[in-house]
C-alpha cells in the first residue's frame, strides 16, 4: 500500500505484504460501509422504537451492546485496527535503517529553506505517553533517537492502509479541502504566518503553504520521530515548512506571532483542561484579527443520538479516552471562553470525494450541515471545522 | 537488517471483548487472520497464473517479486477481494 505514501519515504513491501495490506483495507472498507449501514438499519428497525424520548448517544450504546450485529461490527473493527499496524510494522523493522539514511539525506538537502527544531528535554504529556492511541503500538512519541523515523513511518503507512483512499492521494484531503474552503470563505485573508498544532507527520500542514505561498508555515508536535518524518516529507515534496518539537499548551513563540492557528484531529486527543489551555495559547499567539481554525469531529450536539454513539465507538474501544469528553463540549462556548469572537462552523466537502466546485459552493453557503457523513470516515465524508477571530489589541 | 530495536508488536491497554463468550472474539480474530493469509495466497496464485499464461512463453520475464499484474487484471482482483470480504460477512448481515 505504498500508493498514498510519500514516494521518497515509501517502503518496499513484498507482493505478499502488499496483498496482506490490501486485504486489511478491504476489510475496513467493508466494516465501515456496508456492515455499519446494516448495523444502523438494525438500530432503526428494532432498537430505536423502544428507546425513550430524549435518548442520548450513551443510551443508544447501552441498547446496542447486546446486539449481534454491533458485536460483530465491533470485534471485526478492533481486529482490523490491529491488522493495520501489523501489516506495516515488519516492513518498517526491516527498513528502519534505510529510512534513517533517507532522513539524513533529505534533511541535508537545501531544496527548500524548511527547518526542523527538536527539543530532547521536552516532557511528553501524559495523554500521549500513557496511551497507544488508536491501538498504534508505541504511539506517536516512540523514538530511538538519531534519525529514527519509525513512528512517523508507522503512522503514514498505517494511515494509507487504514483510510482506504478516503484521505486523498497524499493523505492530506482534510488540509487541502479546508485550505481551499478558507480561501473562498475569506478571500481577503492572507496570513503571513500559519501554525499547525499537533501536526504529527505534517499531512495537513503542507496544504497551507500551497494555499498561501508567501506565508511562513510552522508545525508543532511533541513526537520527535514524527517531526523528523514531517521534515523529510516536506523536503521530498519541495514544500517549505518549519517543524518544531513543542507542546501546544505552551508553544515557544512570542505573543501575536501568527495570523492563522490551525489544528486537525488534534483537540480530541486532549483532556478538557488542555483543550482550554490550547485555546488560550492560540489567542496569545494570534495577531489582532487573526484566525483560530480547527478541523475536528463534530460535537454531539450536532448529531443524532445514533450518530453520536457511532462516533464515540472509538472512545470506548479504540484507545481514544478523550474523544467523548471533547465531543460533549460546545465549540461556540469554548471559542468564546478563550476570548475569540465571530464563531463559525462549517461542513467542508472532501476534495477527493466531491471536487473543488462543491467546496466553493460550501464556502458560499457558510453553514455546517448535520448529516451522518459529517466527520465520519466512510463513503461521502465531509469535514467539520470551526473557529473564531482574535479581536483587536486592547 | 536494521540496527534499531524491534518495534513493539502489541498495543498497550486492555483489548476489548464484545461477545458474552470471549472465545467468539478470539475465533473471529483467527478467522480474519486466516482469511488474510488465504488472500495473500490468492494474489500470489493470480500473479503466477498470469505469468504462466503471458510471460513464460517469451522466457524473458522471470516470476519474482517484481512481476506485477497489469492494471486491468489488478483491478479485477481488487473487485474479487472486496467480494470475498463481503461473502465472509454475509451470514452476519443476513442472519
Amino acid at each position: 500500500m505504498s500508493r498514498f505514501v510519500t514516494p521518497a519515504l515509501a517502503l518496499s513491501p513484498t507482493p505478499d505484504e502488499q496483498a496482506a495490506q490490501a486485504f486489511v483495507s478491504s476489510l475496513r472498507n467493508h466494516v465501515l460501509n456496508p456492515l455499519a449501514a446494516a448495523m444502523k438499519a438494525r438500530f432503526e428497525a428494532e432498537i430505536a422504537p423502544s428507546l425513550p424520548e430524549g435518548a442520548t448517544g450513551r443510551d443508544v450504546h447501552a441498547a446496542m451492546r447486546g446486539d449481534r450485529l454491533f458485536r460483530f461490527y465491533s470485534a471485526a473493527r478492533v481486529k482490523a485496527q490491529d491488522m493495520v499496524w501489523a501489516s506495516v510494522r515488519p516492513i518498517i523493522d526491516r527498513e528502519r535503517r534505510s529510512l534513517a539514511d533517507r532522513f539524513r539525506a533529505l534533511a541535508a538537502d537545501r531544496t527548500t529553506a524548511g527547518t526542523l527544531t527538536l527539543d530532547p528535554g521536552l516532557p511528553i504529556p501524559k495523554n500521549v505517553a500513557a496511551l497507544d492511541v488508536h491501538r498504534m503500538p508505541g504511539n506517536y512519541h516512540l523514538d530511538a533517537g538519531a534519525d529514527d523515523l519509525a513512528a512517523g513511518a508507522l503512522y503514514e503507512n498505517g494511515l494509507a492502509v487504514f483510510s482506504f483512499g478516503l484521505m486523498g492521494e497524499t493523505l492530506d484531503d482534510i488540509g487541502q479541502s479546508i485550505a481551499l474552503w478558507l480561501r473562498h470563505r475569506l478571500p481577503d485573508f492572507a496570513p503571513d504566518a500559519v501554525l499547525d498544532l499537533g501536526c504529527s507527520v505534517g499531512h495537513q500542514t503542507l496544504p497551507w503553504k500551497r494555499a498561501y505561498p508567501d506565508a511562513r508555515v510552522t508545525g508543532i508536535d511533541v513526537a520527535p520521530a514524527c517531526l523528523r518524518y514531517a521534515h523529510a516529507r516536506a523536503q521530498a515534496m519541495g514544500v517549505e515548512a518549519h517543524f518544531v518539537q513543542a507542546d501546544a499548551t505552551r508553544a515557544p513563540f512570542p505573543d501575536a506571532s501568527f495570523d492563522l492557528v490551525f489544528s486537525s484531529m488534534f483537540l480530541h486527543e486532549l483532556p478538557k483542561a488542555d483543550i482550554r489551555a490550547v485555546f488560550r495559547e492560540a489567542h496569545r499567539l494570534l495577531r489582532p484579527g487573526g484566525l483560530m481554525l480547527h478541523y475536528e469531529l463534530p460535537p454531539n450536539a450536532k448529531l443524532s443520538p445514533y450518530d453520536g454513539f457511532y462516533l464515540d465507538w472509538d472512545s470506548d474501544y479504540n484507545s481514544e479516552p478523550y474523544y467523548r469528553g471533547y465531543r460533549d463540549l460546545v465549540p461556540a462556548d469554548e471559542v468564546a471562553r478563550a476570548g475569540f469572537h465571530g464563531f463559525f462552523e462549517a461542513s467542508v466537502p472532501s476534495l477527493g470525494w466531491y471536487g473543488a466546485d462543491a467546496i466553493v459552493a460550501a464556502a458560499d453557503a457558510d453553514r455546517a450541515e448535520a448529516s451522518d457523513r459529517l466527520g465520519r470516515l466512510g463513503d461521502g465524508v465531509t469535514w467539520y471545522c470551526y473557529g473564531g477571530f482574535r479581536g483587536p489589541a486592547a | 537488517m536494521s540496527d534499531f530495536p524491534p518495534l513493539p508488536q502489541e498495543a498497550r491497554g486492555k483489548r476489548p471483548v464484545f461477545f458474552d463468550d470471549p472465545a467468539i472474539d478470539t475465533l473471529l480474530g483467527m478467522l480474519l487472520e486466516l482469511a488474510q493469509a488465504h488472500w495473500v495466497a490468492r494474489e500470489r496464485l493470480a500473479r503466477l497464473e498470469h505469468w504462466a499464461a503471458h510471460a513464460v512463453t517469451s522466457a524473458t520475464v522471470p516470476f519474482d517479486d517484481c512481476y506485477a499484474l497489469p492494471a486491468e487484471a489488478a483491478a479485477r482482483l481488487a473487485a474479487e477481494r472486496d467480494s470475498f470480504v463481503a461473502r465472509l460477512f454475509a451470514p452476519v448481515t443476513k442472519g
